[in-house]
């Protein structure tokens, strides 16, 4: 199946059955200021290749010149700016005609960078320069801070178009959710529903089969499929999944966090969506990781797979003549692929001793002439801008001899071995082990409700994978044992076992320690001098910055982490992760299974902080009147949930039309409860320390309620409609609280009690002041004389022809009703008052006159004026507590106050002039704060500074002098016990 | 939700006291909606009655043997969703406001408290093909077919607002029902009508609604 190189700029290949491109369509975008052509179904990477781009990004601390690594989503190589949007993973983004795509960290281009001088000046920038430089003298951190500021990050966010990402949010529950649409994410998915699951399967890439959409490998004698090429079968794989409609597919996908309950985080192209799974099969697979050695950056070097999926998914040639190093099979295989295509093999290097004989690729690889060099390594390749020359080396006890040879190239192929894919698995709480025989990080022990399958176990071939995706889906679906699949593992191949050419004979013996050893050395790139031998490429972090952490002590790995910043870049440790442990292995002279590993945290992959926050679902409460008061153009505010009117005109204005005229006010926000039955006397007499049951129906009576230890937890008014009817309302954020406070006092009891909250049933207003009875009876028949209508008496009546419930309430200390009618009719009856006030200048008021006017009647805000410790007997309300009834919730608490008497106490002062101190100003005694100003204001009665303050229960004197700190100045006010605007309540009763 | 309605240019109508929009624009494009996508409709008329007490069944004999978060049909064209053992909601065409309603479900002499919730819970129904697909964006509930059927009933948490949640089937058309606090009738409205824009659909009066 050879494939012709076809002539002409761009190197594109012929065409074969697994590339994703559509030839007779093609795509224009802008790169950097030129227009780009490539195909549909091409990335943008991958049309950047094929029209000959190689350098891509500039890297985040040298400006180093970085072109593709991974071409699979995983490194921060090909991260660009699209549309404006940064951080882009430009291998996994569709190229679309009219792209705008920019090159990130680099002026003026990626091309040719100004900043890569910072290349020369590596010694500025040892690891954990963070913390060693520019601190001292503290001047140059002033001049160095814009500077650092102005270069450091990853791509620059176009604060213009922030508001244009919109994200939106799905939940899935699902059965089995299988992450990875590769053969063994695919037969876990169709064994799960054969055995009748709901299955959800989220898959990276755009279309199904993992590796084998690019896999020309020829496979034969598996079960459940035809013998044939990957791609062949993992095509039939995923038609049979398309084709079960218990199968719900996510491709293009990111499963970004496995949270608890098996709560999968997934991305999609333009939604979160939240997968909820009975149990979760991770089947991730696998992927390259980068060998260490001198410029392994340079562009032109890149993973087995990235030039793999450049041949044979986009049929771009990744270059003339490759050189390919390898640890284990996979190389040759790809060598392979690579001949097909016309590149020129220049060596195969293997860092393996011997020849593999019997592997089929290697034959047929040397039967057609490619040199084959095992006990071999890559040292080093040369090239500014791009590769053009590999040096090899024979290894012997895991080092590089000075046996070197040098190969012209313009490509290096390279893996360190496949790293299974297991962060998903860590975050659900799986326990890693590392595998001797494979000198890998895999799983050894998995969380209840979560399985694997595939190269995320370790497997290494096909039937493997095939075989433990079937297991894992049934298993998952049934709620079977996860146990880790007891595939028989085929290590990589020793010596002994290619001349043996019985490789499964040797594998009980890879289990020894000894040989274990052996192989552990095998993987890693040994040891050489250099200093360009990155181990993380996102961060620029090299092979001598980690030995030199870890001499400076951090030498475990989670503060070598810290310190060094390696797997804490865009990648999260897929490329680098591996490395990091055995240099730090090699340094520390310790097994890279007593390094360990990082803790994988969400998310896996960078994901926009705006799909987080997904489409904006701020629950806003509004007041039936909500529209009124934006026509009377109503300084708004948030209060909670609740956006409420601040004031209309002028705060001092409004409360002199409620002391003088007529004011009305929206407290639709009260909270209010109905709380019926024959047990709700007995229920209100236990949860408030007032009496309620010795009520008579048509009175109101102020409660307050407390919590167990005697602090008040809320306050309100009670009115007894019916014998077995109370209407309760309760301060504004509180109502779910006491809704949920009442039932719990009532759940388990005998008492026939029930609860309805009416909150949003009626809108309230409160009209009050000396005008308040002439504007009402103009819109009821009842009888509003001060002697038919009594303060604190209630009655339900028609109100402007729709029934209503008054409540004659004073909080702000004027005559007036709070009438409550039905949320509908709020319009109507605010519109109703406001025609039949005006002919006595009634006004709107807001919160802030509210609140002053309240202040002057001494009347106290719970939350404002008390607090999680105060008490009603130190707040000046003593009245409200009945001793003489039987238990209630707080009284043992306020009994201890009682007997060992106030402490402290809540009191008025007023100051001299007009002087306001802030809330929470300290009251002091020769200088020493002893207390605090609750509230204050400026009295528009009295013309000056006045409020509420706590004091030491010695100071609580009327008439008394103490000081208040305000503005770092002592100023005098005088005590007040009675409120400063109608101590005797007249107003009130009028 | 009233001033959502007018300004989306509706035109309203009036159905036992209450204005409610009969369309916005097109009352066929809205039909289309409900059969191709997802329309959400304004139903906070409907009258709702909070049934609560030992008598439930005694009151409401049809929910004898229903399950809570189930719901059953009474005559008239309503419904009634048992919450608990002891609580349930009878939801019914719309009714002057001061309606007794205690005598309107036949219920005096049982031993159970009823207290009309009308006015304080706004109503919106989600309808259409599409109608799980835009509730799955907005609840953490699993509202599929077979977790979620026709008649099944949950207190649950829609676009961050606790609510009640019914799923009626008009016809094979897939219902929901949404309950709410009236406070967040507007916000709720937008994030409803904006959800359904997402999948092709929109608002639509009750000329295509009901």
């Amino acid at each position: 199946m050879a494939i012709a190189r076809r002539d002409g700029p761009g190197a594109r290949l012929g065409v074969s059955p697994t590339q994703l491109i559509d030839r007779s369509r093609t795509v224009a975008f802008d790169f950097d200021g030129r227009t780009v052509e490539g195909y549909e179904g091409d990335t943008i990477a991958s049309a950047l290749y094929a029209s000959g781009v190689r350098i891509f990004s500039r890297s985040f601390k040298y400006h180093r010149p970085r072109g593709i690594l991974c071409a699979a989503g995983n490194c921060a190589n090909c991260l660009m700016t699209v549309d404006g949007v940064p951080n882009v993973r430009t291998c996994a983004e569709p190229a679309r005609s009219g792209l705008s795509v920019r090159g990130q960290n680099a002026w003026p281009s990626v091309e040719r960078d100004a900043l890569s001088v910072l290349d020369k000046l590596g010694a500025l920038m040892p690891v954990g320069f963070y913390y060693k430089t520019f601190h001292s003298p503290k001047f140059l951190w002033k001049m160095a801070q814009p500077f650092i500021r102005n270069v450091a990050g990853l791509g620059s966010l176009d604060t213009a178009r922030a508001n244009e990402e919109a994200y939106t949010h799905r939940s899935i529950h699902a059965d089995v959710a299988v992450v990875g649409g590769g053969p063994s994410g695919l037969s876990a998915a169709l064994a799960a529903a054969d055995a009748g699951a709901r299955v959800t399967l989220v898959d990276d890439q755009p279309g199904l089969g993992g590796h084998l959409r690019w896999s020309m490998r020829e496979y034969e004698g598996l079960t459940g499929t035809p013998d044939g090429p990957g791609f062949e079968i993992g095509a039939r794989l995923a038609d049979a999944v398309r084709d079960e409609p218990q199968i719900d597919v996510i491709s293009a996908a990111t499963a970004f966090g496995l949270y608890q309950d098996n709560l999968l985080g997934v991305l999609a192209e333009r939604e979160l969506v939240r997968v909820r799974a009975g149990s979760v099969v991770v089947a991730a697979g696998a992927h390259d990781s980068p060998l260490v050695f001198e410029r392994n950056d340079l562009p032109g070097v890149m993973l087995i797979d990235a030039a793999l999926r450049l041949v044979n998914l986009y049929g771009v040639s990744p270059g003339a003549t490759a050189v390919i190093a390898t640890t284990d099979d996979s190389g040759y295989y790809a060598a392979l692929d690579l001949l097909r295509s016309g590149t020129r093999i220049a060596v195969l290097v293997d860092s393996r001793p011997g020849f593999p004989h019997g592997m089929e690729a290697a034959e047929s690889l040397r039967s057609v002439g490619t040199l084959i060099l095992p006990s071999h390594t890559l040292v080093l390749t040369e090239g500014r801008r791009r590769v053009v020359e590999a040096i090899v080396a024979r290894v012997e006890d895991g080092r590089p001899t000075g046996e070197e040879r040098r190969f012209d190239c313009d490509l290096v192929c390279f893996s360190a071995g496949a790293q299974p894919a297991a962060s998903l698995l860590q975050m659900g709480g799986a326990e890693m082990g590392f595998d001797g025989s494979t000198g890998l990080m895999t799983p050894s022990r998995l969380p209840d409700g979560v399985y694997a399958a595939g190269r995320v176990t370790g497997a290494r071939d096909l039937a493997d994978s095939l075989l433990q995706g079937r297991e894992a889906g049934a298993a998952a679906a049934r709620g079977g044992p996860n146990h880790l699949p007891s595939h028989p593992r085929r290590p990589l191949q020793t010596r002994r076992s290619h001349e043996s050419g019985n490789p499964e004979a040797e594998a009980p013996e890879q289990q020894e320690p000894a040989s274990r050893r052996e192989i552990e050395t095998q993987a890693v790139a040994p040891p050489s001098l250099g200093p360009r031998r990155f181990v993380c490429i996102c961060e620029d972090i090299t092979e001598s910055d980690v030995l030199q952490a870890v001499d400076e002590g951090f030498d475990d790995v989670q503060t070598l982490k810290r310190y060094s910043t390696v797997t804490m870049g865009p990648c999260q440790g897929k490329m680098c992760h591996r490395a990091l442990v055995e240099a730090a292995a090699r340094r520390t002279g310790r097994p890279a299974r007593e390094i360990g590993a990082t803790t994988a945290r969400p998310p896996l992959r960078p994901v926009p902080l705006g799909a987080l926050a997904g489409p904006s679902h701020m629950p806003v409460k509004r007041t039936p009147l909500h529209h009124r008061h934006e026509a009377l153009g109503a300084r708004v505010v948030d209060l909670g949930p609740w956006r409420r009117p601040l004031w209309y005109t002028e705060p001092q204005e409004e409360c002199r039309a409620v002391r003088e005229r007529v004011g009305i006010i929206d407290v639709s926000t009260l909270g209010k409860l109905e709380v019926r039955g024959p047990d709700a006397p007995a229920l209100l007499d236990r949860v408030y320390t007032h009496r309620f049951s010795d009520l008579r129906a048509g009175r109101i009576r102020y409660g307050i309620l407390c919590s167990d230890d005697g602090t008040i937890m809320d306050d309100g008014t009670v009115t007894r409609i019916a014998d077995d009817r109370y209407f309760v309302t309760t301060t504004t954020g509180n109502v779910d609280l006491i809704e949920e406070w009442f039932k719990w006092w009532s759940a388990g009891t005998e008492m026939s009690v029930h609860y309805a909250n009416v909150t949003s049933s009626y809108a309230a207003i409160n009209v009050a002041g000396p005008r308040a009875r002439e504007t009402l009876a103009k819109l009821t028949d009842t009888d509003l004389s001060p002697r038919r209508f009594r303060y604190m008496r209630a009655r339900q009546a028609r109100v402007a022809g729709v029934p209503a419930l008054l409540l004659r309430i004073g909080f702000v200390g004027e005559s007036g009703w709070e009438v409550h009618i039905p949320s509908e009719y709020g319009e109507h009856l605010w519109d109703s008052l406001m025609d039949a006030g005006r002919e006595f200048g009634i006004a709107p008021f807001g919160l802030e006159a509210q609140r002053i006017l309240r202040l002057e009647k001494g009347h106290v805000i719970v939350g404002q004026d008390t607090d999680a410790v105060s008490n009603p007997l130190e707040s000046g309300m003593e009245w409200t507590v009945r001793f003489d009834k039987p238990d209630f919730i707080g009284r043992s608490g306020l009994e201890t106050v009682r007997e060992r008497g106030d402490r402290n106490r809540l009191v008025g002062f007023v100051a001299d002039d007009a002087t306001v101190p802030e809330d929470g100003d300290p009251v002091t005694v020769e200088g020493w704060p002893v207390g605090r100003v609750t509230s204050a204001r400026l009295s528009p009665t009295a013309g000056r500074g006045f409020g509420l303050m706590w004091v030491p229960v010695e100071l609580a004197e009327d008439g008394g002098r103490v000081h208040l700190r305000v503005d770092d100045r002592d100023m005098p006010v005088t005590v007040r016990l009675d409120p400063v605007y109608d101590p005797e309540g007249a107003r009130l009763r009028e | 939700m009233h001033n959502l309605h007018l300004a989306a240019g509706a035109v309203m109508v009036e159905e036992a006291g209450w204005s409610r929009p009969a369309r916005y624009a097109d009352p066929e494009a809205e039909r289309a909606r409900l059969h191709e996508s997802v329309g959400v409709c304004d139903i906070s008329p409907l009258l709702k009655v909070s049934v609560q007490g030992d008598g439930l069944e005694t009151a409401l004999p049809e929910l004898e043997g229903v399950a809570a978060g189930r719901l059953v049909r009474r005559t008239g064209g309503a419904v009634a969703a048992r919450l608990a053992p002891d609580e349930a909601v009878v939801i019914t065409p719309p009714a002057p406001c001061g309606a007794d309603v205690s005598s309107m479900l036949s219920v005096d002499g049982a031993d159970v408290q009823t207290i009309d919730i009308t006015s304080g819970m706004a109503g919106a129904a989600v309808m259409g093909p599409a109608a799980g697909r835009a509730l799955a964006s907005l609840t953490d509930l699993d509202i599929s077919n077979r977790a979620f059927p026709d008649m099944a009933a949950a207190q649950t948490r829609i676009a961050e607002v606790y609510g009640l949640l019914l799923r009626i089937d008009r016809d094979g058309l897939p219902t929901y029902q949404l309950y709410f606090s009236r406070d967040f009738g507007h916000y709720m409205w937008e994030a409803l009508v904006e959800t359904a824009h997402h999948l092709g659909g929109g608002a639509v009066g009750i000329e295509a609604g009901s």
